[in-house]
């Protein structure tokens, strides 16, 4: 007999049994065909109807059971917002906080690029860069940041002009004069007192920063001062002999203080001033986690400083190293300018320049002591070379020039 | 075009499961009133301690209220659902009695009732034997045979609580007794 007919036969069999025949009545009819007479005796002793429960028990797991989809019912309705958030399990509501922070964030962080300052998310946007500059490890990578932040800050300050708007605003760029006087920095006029052109003098095409307040036709210049670069990295020469920094191009003047010797491969840490797009003068050198001690042969803060204060001062002052910083700093502005004049290439003639010469004239301690302090000097209390010590006339460079 | 058209029971069963979502505590008893017996004559079917048999049957409708309201896995065939709780918590059980054997005489059905004569003790050690020779199928072939022979569906209606075709249920089906037919053949029972 065929499988197929077989199925046939069984299931007429089962409509059979279900149906409460015997055993003997639902084989009459079946072929003679022992495998199927056997599987329909197991399927009749298979048949066995279904007990009825007992009544009580049936009760008693009704009762259970409405009791338990009304405490469902109710807990539903009892079901507040924080009891939904506190339901989700620990890694969503992790996921959902960090797309909620980021999403902040990345908000906040659109619609206070655009913020000026004094306006509400200015100083968001302010600390979303420094932690965007603390973040950058590389050298290069970040004095490029530096770059786009200092026009970032100019893009501000002219849009604060056209505003028309007076707040008190920070920039940095590179200080020019124009043909008819007028001093700026990154094309942004800066309006300053009678004495400040002359002194600016000095400063002329260094890479300076700039604290005032915008003004319609500027801004009004409370200081100046040149704007430091931290580097840190590998000291390397290439085969024309220009040191660079993890390829930062650098400059090395015999007023630069080298606490390790220039020797490629040391990795460094150096405090330098803009020379001009490309290079760096470097104020201060040391290799990185070494103690600054000025080695033999090299050049050391007193060497370096002791020409202004001979000649200067009479004695020997050496009583406040921040003072020493910034009579370095003056020379070495001095030094920026002179290089970039002359584009000198061997430091040596930097010492040599009239620049450095007239330096020695406009210390602060001389100023001082002809009691000529201007009223900066006294708000601020700090003595930056802009803003703390006048210049002679005659002795500036512009002068001698 | 042909529409697809559903028996009674299944309209009234889909009718009820809409309201049981909307909280009405009525179709929520109905639900109960109507399976209990059924889920119960299942379970008996497959274990024989009555107490286990219990628990179990209330165990499928805790399961179900959980499930109710729960929107990703919906409920679609409720006497599907329901047997085939039954079916999973009968195989969690002999899986966990597995682990550790039951011991405890008294619950056997036939022992702790009064009275019983020699044939109904026979008939119910041989009942005992058959459940016995059922779990050595697999569990599909269990679910089959009970829905079968216990509840009495027609091909039809055991392929629409198994969500199968007919012609697979009829194929479970015969492998299943076949699997049978020769173990009983072993003891002589055929």
């Amino acid at each position: 007999m065929k499988n197929e007919e077989r199925l046939t036969f069984f299931e007429h069999a089962i409509s059979k049994i279900q149906a409460g025949d015997a055993l003997e009545s639902v084989l009459q009819d079946m072929p003679d065909d022992p495998e199927l007479i056997q599987s329909i005796q197991v399927a009749f002793l298979l048949h066995t109807p279904a007990p009825l429960p007992n009544p009580l028990s049936q009760q008693s797991s009704k009762q259970a059971f409405i009791s338990a989809a009304r405490k469902m019912t109710g807990d539903e309705k009892k079901i507040r917002f924080w009891d939904r958030i506190f339901g989700i399990r620990l890694a969503t509501q992790l996921i959902i906080i960090s797309f909620v922070l980021l999403a902040s964030l990345t908000i906040s962080g659109l619609v206070s690029a655009q913020s000026l300052p004094g306006q509400p998310l200015y100083s968001f946007k302010r600390t979303v860069e420094k932690m965007q500059l603390a973040l950058t490890r590389d050298a290069l990578g970040k004095l490029q940041l530096e770059e786009v932040l200092d026009a970032r800050r100019v893009n501000e300050v002219i849009r604060l002009m056209k505003s028309e708007k007076n707040q008190a605003v920070s920039f940095a760029g590179w200080l020019a004069q124009d043909q008819k006087g007028v001093w700026s920095v990154q094309g942004i006029p800066l309006i300053m007192d009678q004495e400040s052109p002359v002194w600016n003098a000095m400063l002329n095409g260094a890479y300076i920063e700039v604290h005032g307040i915008s003004q319609t036709d500027g801004v009004l210049v409370r200081t100046l001062e040149l704007r430091m670069f931290y580097l840190n990295g590998r000291l390397q020469q290439n085969t024309n002999g220009q040191w660079s920094i993890n390829g930062i191009a650098i400059r090395v003047s015999n007023q630069s203080q080298l606490f390790t010797p220039l020797n490629a491969g040391v990795i460094v840490n150096a405090t330098a001033i803009r020379l001009n797009t490309e290079e760096y003068l470097i104020l201060v050198l040391s290799a990185d986690g070494s103690e600054k001690r000025a080695p033999n042969g090299v050049e050391d803060l007193n060497n370096s400083t002791d020409f202004l204060s001979n000649s200067n001062r009479g004695t020997s002052t050496d009583d406040d190293l921040e003072q020493k910083t910034d009579d370095l700093l003056l020379s070495t502005a001095v030094a920026t300018r002179t290089l970039q004049e002359t584009e000198l290439s061997d430091d040596d003639e930097l010492e040599q320049t009239p620049s450095a010469t007239n330096f020695r004239t406009i210390t602060p301690d001389e100023t001082e002591t002809d009691g000529e302090d201007t009223p900066e000097a006294d708000d601020e209390g700090t003595e930056t070379p802009t803003s703390t010590e006048t210049p002679e006339p005659t002795d500036t460079p512009e002068e001698d020039d | 075009m042909l529409r697809k058209t559903y028996p009674l029971n299944d309209v009234e069963d889909h009718q009820l499961l809409e309201k049981a979502r909307r909280n009405d505590m009525q179709a929520i008893a109905m639900i109960h009133d109507r399976y209990y017996p059924k889920i119960w004559g299942y379970v008996c079917y497959r274990i024989s301690n009555k107490q286990i048999c219990e628990d179990i049957t209330a165990d499928v409708f805790m399961r179900f209220l959980g499930q109710l309201k729960n929107t990703k896995k919906e409920i679609n065939h409720l006497s599907g659902w329901l047997m085939g709780t039954a079916n999973h918590l009968v195989m969690d059980y002999y899986r966990d009695a597995y682990k550790k054997p039951l011991s405890d005489l008294e619950n056997h059905t036939g022992m702790k009732e009064k009275g019983s004569t020699q044939e109904h003790v026979e008939h119910s050690i041989r009942l005992e034997e058959l459940k016995s020779q059922l779990r050595n199928l697999t569990p599909e072939q269990q679910h089959v045979l009970s829905l079968r022979f216990s509840q009495e569906f027609s091909l039809e209606e055991t392929a629409r609580v198994m969500q199968k075709s007919v012609g697979s249920i009829k194929l479970l089906q015969h492998r299943a007794v076949e699997s049978l037919r020769k173990q009983f053949e072993k003891k002589g029972w055929v």
